[in-house]
């Protein structure tokens, strides 16, 4: 495999002996960066997160908090010159061979364009923008069977119909040759799933699945999802801004702001037991279904800086109501929490920055 | 009932709006899609209503038709200045003879950031409706831009920008001055919290309520989200295919849901509380059929899971539950006889206290 072929670098080597034999993905201090105008901009600014097999690993945070580009560098699909070669290690265990840093591959190299789509799929936000709209639906999920599988046309038009009909779609034979505009919103994302789902990759990424979907549709979508995974045994990261979404479906949680992971935790410590302000900001701030219809909601105060001028030390302090002065000097590192998660903040963190630094 | 007693500030009666479907070189007339099909509503004075219901529902035209921005096909929009000015219809009205009701009634839309014009500094982006409604001294416009910026949260400073300095959040604050600039009676917010951020929405709907408790707006409030409609309506209509299936106070359409589709409705929002999953079984299935050729009897029957016989051939009206306590409308022959799931009950576990491995700081 590419990585006895490469000399390996420290950092991946140490991220995968560090690798329970539970886990299928690891990233490990993930930075990116963007060269803009306006200069350099930290998407991605060290974040780490695991997954396990058989997990849904729910990602959450508000726009431009880095989950998207987190979920895009797993499969290498940021390029120069916008993106700089993320940094850090993101680690991947196949089907068959040796752990691999994907980082280390070549972007559009043989081994990378194996994991890619044939192990690690993904699904987008938009389902009227990533399908094409001058092929049929059918054509497009047989493109990716016939790249990852040695199979004939006529076996992966077979297999393209079994794939529609387990992500729902009635009528499959005669819905196989309608070209997506013919499709509803709902249909269409069960189309991606289908092509997502060929292959049978053992990773799935979702990029916000359901946001561009009406409340019943995300609900089917999201019952579909959870059918498949305990079908394939298979992980997903799910990326998404919804709470609701996260407590529907995700087993863990990790919360992003400003491009790191301010708190990890399994979804009930989560809801129950929030740490890290931001957490509790965000979930104060959603209306619920709650007895009290009138009660008012309560935001976090202010908006996400500009990520052009990150504040100095915690980048949660300007909108933080329990910011202290260790916070406006020192980035909390993370810490281990009773429950088992991480959190980043001074408020569960009692070693000395001073001293430490 | 309220609205045979009081006199609402605007009622529909039998509104329809249909767009015609055309075809060949001759645009030839071939169908009509019956956005808005026959509805009667009546709004009172300081209410909240929530529209809801799925894309293609006709949520949207309806409001837009309310603000006469898509003419009616057929039906009245009246208009009550005060309560005991004559009605006005409003819907036969063209530019020109609306003219004076503009100001009256106007609309908040969904993206902030395809609302603004980008070339117009906010000052002149909120001044502009009120020299359109012949306020002309500048400084007398100045000071009353000023003072909407400071209603909306923003401040004096923000005059002069432009409107891509700032965010969708602010944006929006921005399309609300400007909405609340004429002091109008009525406004019509379509899904004004959709394209924002969780964070962000919570500030924009506080904001809202403030400046209703403030003015006495009485608002109509377009939304697909269930959670932030039940949160700032004191009435709900639910929409299915140009029609309202249901329509009752906040409490009780929630509490007690009559038509299935409300209930289908409920039963789709997600909870955060990963505790408790939604129940698959309850789910819609399918989609909204097309709303040029809606299906025969009742629109909903095909995806109904309580649907008989008689549901597909005969047609429904909304009419006053039978035996309800409250004003509460419904569109569905088997009312009543139905138990229907009531929405759950979501609430937050995380108590006010940071947790007790927090530690104390000097």
């Amino acid at each position: 495999m590419a990585c006895e072929m490469l000399p390996i670098p420290t950092a991946s080597e140490y991220t995968m002996n560090s690798m329970n034999s539970d886990e299928i993905l690891k990233i490990e201090a993930l930075h990116v960066t963007f060269s803009t105008e306006r200069g350099p901009v930290r998407a991605v600014n060290g974040v780490s997160l695991s997954l396990k097999r058989g997990e849904v690993l729910g990602v959450v945070g508000e726009s431009g908090c880095g989950k998207t580009v987190t979920g895009r560098s797993i499969i290498r699909l940021l390029s120069e010159p916008q993106a700089q070669t993320p940094q850090g290690s993101i680690v991947y265990r196949p089907r068959i061979g040796e752990p691999v840093d994907v980082l280390k591959l070549e972007q559009f190299g043989k081994e990378m364009c194996h994991l890619r789509g044939k192990e690690i799929a993904m699904i987008f936000q938009e389902p009227m923008t990533s399908l094409t709209p001058v092929y049929t639906v059918g054509k497009q999920i047989m493109e990716k069977i016939l790249t990852h599988a040695d199979v004939d046309k006529a076996e992966a038009r077979a297999q393209a119909l079994e794939l529609l009909k387990r992500v729902g779609i009635s009528a499959p034979e005669q819905r196989i040759d309608e070209y997506p505009h013919q499709m509803s919103g709902g249909m269409r994302q069960r189309v991606m799933i289908a092509i997502a789902l060929a292959c049978d990759p053992q990773v799935l990424i979702a990029d916000e699945p359901t946001t561009a979907l009406d409340v019943t549709v995300q609900a089917q979508i999201l019952a579909l999802m959870r059918d498949l995974k305990s079908n394939m045994n298979s992980s997903i990261l799910l990326i998404t801004h919804d709470l609701g979404v996260i407590g529907e479906m995700a087993d863990s949680v990790a919360v992003m702001y400003m491009g790191r992971v301010v708190e990890y935790a399994d979804s009930v410590t989560l809801f129950t037991k929030p740490r890290h302000p931001y957490t509790r900001g965000l979930f104060r701030s959603i209306p619920l279904l709650t007895k009290n219809e009138t009660s008012r909601l309560e935001p976090i105060a202010g908006t996400v800086p500009e990520p052009y001028a990150v504040p100095s030390g915690c980048p949660f302090r300007t909108r933080c109501p329990h910011a202290m002065p260790v916070c406006e000097k020192h980035d909390p590192p993370p810490v281990v929490t009773r429950d088992g998660g991480t959190v980043r903040c001074w408020l569960y963190n009692d070693t000395d920055p001073e001293g430490s630094t | 009932m309220k609205n045979e007693v009081g006199k609402p500030l605007l009622e529909l009666k039998d509104l329809k709006v249909w767009f015609p479907i055309q075809k060949g070189v001759m645009r030839r007339t071939v169908g009509h899609v019956r956005a808005v099909d026959g509805i009667n509503l009546s709004l009172e004075r300081g209410e909240t209503l929530g529209i809801v219901g799925e894309s293609g529902c006709g949520k949207t035209t309806l409001g837009r038709t309310m603000v006469r921005l898509i003419a009616a096909t057929e039906g009245q929009i009246l208009y009550r200045k005060e309560i005991d000015s004559d009605p006005v219809d409003l819907a036969p009205l063209n530019q020109r003879q609306l003219r004076p009701y503009r100001r009256d009634i106007q609309i908040i839309f969904q993206d902030p950031f395809s609302s603004l014009n980008d070339r117009l500094t906010v000052e002149r982006v909120i001044a502009e409706p009120l020299q359109a409604t012949g306020m002309h001294n500048v400084s007398d416009r100045r000071a009353r831009v000023s003072e909407l910026l400071e209603a909306v949260g923003l401040s004096r400073q923000h005059l002069d920008r432009y409107p891509h300095e700032f965010s969708g959040g602010q944006r929006q604050r921005i399309a609300i001055a400007r909405a609340l600039a004429v002091k109008p009676r009525l406004v019509i917010c379509d899904e004004p919290v959709s394209a924002l951020d969780v964070s962000v929405q919570a500030q924009v709907i506080n904001l809202l309520k403030d400046l209703q408790e403030e003015f006495g707006f009485t608002y109509v409030f377009v939304a697909h989200d269930l959670s932030v409609v039940r949160h700032i309506s004191t009435r709900v209509a639910v929409m299915y295919l140009g029609r309202i299936v249901e329509c009752a106070d906040t409490r009780e359409i929630f509490r007690n849901p009559q038509h299935p589709y409300t209930e289908a409705l409920l039963a789709s929002v997600p909870s955060p509380d990963p505790r408790d999953r939604m129940d698959a079984s309850r789910l819609l299935g399918g989609a909204v059929p097309n709303p040029a050729a809606p299906p025969p009897g009742c629109h909903f029957s095909p995806r109904c899971r309580y649907a008989t016989e008689a549901c597909h051939t005969i047609d429904q009206v909304l009419q006053h539950r039978s035996g309800g306590a409250t004003d509460h409308e419904v569109a569905c022959i088997r009312h009543g006889e139905l138990s229907l799931e009531t929405s759950r009950e979501q609430s937050l576990a995380m108590s006010d206290e940071l947790p007790d491995d927090a530690v104390r700081r000097a």
